[in-house]
Order: C-alpha cells, then sequence, then structure tokens
C-alpha cells in the first residue's frame, strides 16, 4: 500500500534540521573592463555570486552580456579589473600564474560546447589526462577511469577514438574528463549546444545525476531556457550584471517562467 | 552500487553521497523513537559514524539502504534505553530534557498512539507504513521471520486502534488491518 497514509503523512510532517550550505566559490564586486579598443568595454559590472556545494547553477544571458567573461574569471583563464575571490570561504588571489593553472587543475572541471576531446588518444586516455597531469600513479588512475566510465556508460567505448563516437557519446567522456580529478565546481559552457534534442536530454539528466549522486557543483552557462529548467537555480545576465534570478520550482511552469524573464533582458529592457 | 564499494574502501565522499538520498527518512524514522531534535541530531550522527566503520563488513552492497536502516533502528532503540535509564536515576537533570514533540493537532492522537507501542510493533509499522517496505524486506531488516513480521504488523495496527478509540485515524487502521491479512 503506497501513497499518503495517516502514519507517513504524519512521519513526513517531521521538521529535519536543515543543515548550514557550504560556500564553494564566492565573488564580490567583480568588475571586467576590456581596454583594447578606443571604447573602453564593461564586460562585467560589480558582479556579486556565490556559489554553494552541491548545487546547479544555470547563467542565462545573450551574447554579449558578459557570461562567458564571468566564465573566465571564475575558471581563473583571465584576471579582473577588480574585485575579490573566496575559495571556500578564504580570499584568494588566483589570477596570477603559477596561481592561476594550480586553481583551475585543483578546483575547476571544463565542458565545452566542442567537446575539445583530444583526437589523437581513445576515450580512456583522453579521460586520465588530468590525472596524469597531477601525476597519479597508473593504478590509481586505471581505478579511477573505470569508475569515470561506468557513471557516463561509456565503459564499451573505452578504446575507442573521439573521430568513431555520436556528440552524445563524445560529451560524456568530456564529462568523464571533466568530473575525475573531482572539481570543486564543473563549468559547462552551452554544454548541448552542438547536440540535437534527444542527446540534449540525456546530457542533461546525467549532468543532474551527477551533480546528486556526487553533490558536484555545476555551472552551466546557456541561452536555451530549457536547459536551464534543469539548474536548481537560474541567473540572468544583461550587461555585465546580473539582472535577475530565478529559483526552479521543478514543475511544467519553470520552463515558461525562464523565458518570460529571458525575453525580458534580451529585449534589453531591464 | 559502486560508491558502496568506494566507501567501504574507505572513501568518505562516496560514503556521505550514499546517505543523500537516504538522509531525511533515516532522520525521521531515528526521531520516531528518540522524539526531541537534539536527540535525533545525536543519533543520527552516531549511526553515520557506525555505518561508516561497519560498512566494509557489508557483503551485498544491494542491500546497503536495509542495513543502514537497521543500523538506524537498533542505534535509536539502545539510546531511548540508556536515556530513560538515566532519566530515572538523576531527577535534577528533567529540566533540560528538551520539550517533547507536538504534531499538528489532527496527528497528534496518532503520534501518541504510536509512542505507547512497544518496540517491536512500531518498528514493524513504520517500515511498513512509512517506509513502505514489503513484508520480506522488513524481515531482512529485524532479521525475524516473515511470519513474525506479519504478526507484528497485525497486532500493532490493533493495538494502534485501541489506542486511537474512534478517532478519524482509526479508519485508516482498521483498512489497514483487514488489507495486511
Amino acid at each position: 500500500m503506497s501513497g499518503q497514509n495517516p502514519l507517513k503523512k504524519m512521519m513526513n510532517n517531521i521538521p529535519v534540521p536543515q543543515q548550514k550550505l557550504k560556500e564553494v566559490l564566492r565573488v564580490e564586486g567583480l568588475t571586467k573592463v576590456f581596454d583594447k579598443s578606443s571604447q573602453p568595454i564593461q564586460a562585467l559590472r560589480q558582479v556579486d555570486l556565490t556559489l554553494y556545494e552541491g548545487e546547479m547553477v544555470a547563467i542565462m544571458g545573450t551574447s554579449g552580456s558578459g557570461k562567458s567573461t564571468l566564465l573566465h574569471m571564475l575558471s581563473a583563464i583571465d584576471a579582473p579589473t577588480s574585485g575579490k575571490m573566496f575559495v571556500f570561504g578564504e580570499q584568494r588571489d588566483v589570477h596570477l600564474e603559477p596561481q592561476a593553472t594550480i586553481f583551475r587543475r585543483n578546483h575547476i572541471g571544463f565542458v565545452f560546447q566542442s567537446f575539445e576531446l583530444l583526437e589523437d588518444l581513445n576515450v580512456m586516455d583522453n579521460i586520465a589526462m588530468p590525472l596524469i597531469l597531477k601525476g597519479l600513479t597508473n593504478k590509481e588512475i586505471e581505478i579511477l577511469v573505470k569508475e569515470a566510465l561506468d557513471q557516463v556508460g561509456m565503459k564499451k567505448w573505452r578504446t575507442h577514438l573521439p573521430t568513431e563516437l555520436s556528440g552524445g557519446q563524445q560529451q560524456r567522456v568530456a564529462i568523464a574528463r571533466a568530473l575525475i580529478a573531482k572539481p570543486s565546481i564543473l563549468l559547462a559552457d552551452e554544454p548541448t549546444g552542438a547536440l540535437d534534442f534527444n542527446t540534449t536530454n540525456d546530457i542533461l539528466h546525467l549532468l543532474v545525476q551527477l551533480n546528486k549522486e556526487l553533490q558536484q557543483t555545476m555551472v552551466i552557462v546557456t541561452h536555451d531556457a530549457y536547459v536551464a529548467t534543469f539548474a536548481d537555480r537560474v541567473l540572468f545576465f544583461h550587461d555585465g550584471q546580473i539582472v535577475d534570478v530565478y529559483t526552479n520550482k521543478k514543475d511544467e511552469s519553470d520552463l515558461e517562467e525562464i523565458l518570460e524573464k529571458f525575453k525580458y533582458i534580451a529585449r534589453g529592457e531591464q | 552500487m559502486q560508491r558502496v564499494k568506494q566507501a567501504q574502501q574507505g572513501d568518505e565522499a562516496a560514503f556521505l553521497s550514499l546517505l543523500n538520498k537516504e538522509q531525511d527518512k533515516l532522520y525521521r524514522m531515528i526521531f520516531a523513537y528518540v522524539q526531541n531534535e537534539s536527540d535525533a541530531i545525536e543519533v543520527y550522527q552516531q549511526v553515520i559514524i557506525v555505518a561508516f566503520e561497519k560498512i566494509v563488513q557489508l557483503k551485498e552492497p544491494l542491500y546497503f539502504s536495509t542495513w543502514l536502516m537497521r543500523i538506524a533502528i537498533n542505534q535509536s532503540i539502545t539510546y531511548v534505553k540508556k536515556r530513560d535509564r538515566e532519566r530515572a536515576v538523576s531527577p535534577e537533570s528533567l529540566h533540560l530534557i528538551e520539550a517533547d514533540y507536538r504534531p499538528i493537532e489532527e496527528q497528534l492522537d496518532l503520534w501518541q498512539a504510536l509512542q505507547f507501542l512497544p518496540n517491536h510493533y512500531k518498528t514493524a509499522l513504520l517500515l511498513r507504513f512509512y517506509h513502505d517496505y514489503t513484508v520480506p524486506q522488513i524481515a531482512e531488516v529485524i532479521e525475524l521471520p516473515i511470519g513474525t513480521v506479519k504478526t507484528h504488523i497485525r497486532r500493532g495496527l490493533k493495538m494502534l486502534r485501541q489506542h486511537l478509540k474512534g478517532v478519524y485515524n482509526d479508519e485508516w487502521a482498521k483498512s489497514a488491518e483487514k488489507d495486511d491479512e
């Protein structure tokens, strides 16, 4: 007998104490000005943002809104003009080398729209790359790669080359590679941009599954409202700032709400 | 299943992620025995520690959930027995005891009736009607024969009914009793 019997109802009403959310990455007053041309461009204007452990955040914005620049700041690929960054609550200056590379290696996992797998290496070796760079032993690498292959369902294809795989399969490999070193944050830039609808669905479901199972913090940059519905919350970027936020209710109304908000900023009215 | 194996090798993160799905239900189950938040939190933390230490002994990763449930139940019952013993011994500490949990009006009778049941009936009913375990699953958790489980459920419902005495929840207890025969 399933459903809500009185005993179950009563038990479900027992309040569960809320755990304090652990802060993974925080930026305060993040500003980026590109000074190359005659007209300086304010790509980011005083952006404040906190990422908590285990959450999946979608960042939506039109091109030129600053979302890609934000990604570069978060991953220390580029340095901000001003602003502070806190890693697990501690202020860090991660934008100068060699700290930047070390930071990326230890804390960031990337997934790109174009997969960016190494064409000459097979699936296993592509996935192993981050661990080789970290200097793990062959035995350790073997165990972790095996686990990663299972997680993304690519065990059967482990000796294949990227050219022998479909887009969706390549992205699975890319995800495995991004997660194998257990990064603090997975950054995905339009991860389903090059995929058809069904494959997009598969990949998004995989990301959600991994997010929940591994409590893996994820940031997905997208211009696709449907993709954003898979996240816990959505941040809307426009003209270098976060102009709106939406927390997904995980029901049918999410897509409509997100589309509305996106259209609003796309029209440039915010 | 991989995570169970990882946890068995000492991977804390894997172990904690296993708990993710079970957390709330486990906490509430513990609460049903200890009846207040601070004790529930303490027992919950004990359960996690014990489970992590003992997970190497788990032969079938498939049975992780039921195995974990057994630990939670045993820890809860042991904790309450110890607490009640100590309470009886030191009346000075009575004022430190947290006020008993008060569920909303309609559920108060059911909650109090549940607290009257001896542990073996209470456990059987919670596993059957809160966690939706099948009778064989319950038998596995409490390590008793299936026939005994059925008896516990039947008698537990009967006792519950006696305590509810015509309150609306009585309807459910009556029909549940019939269904389970």
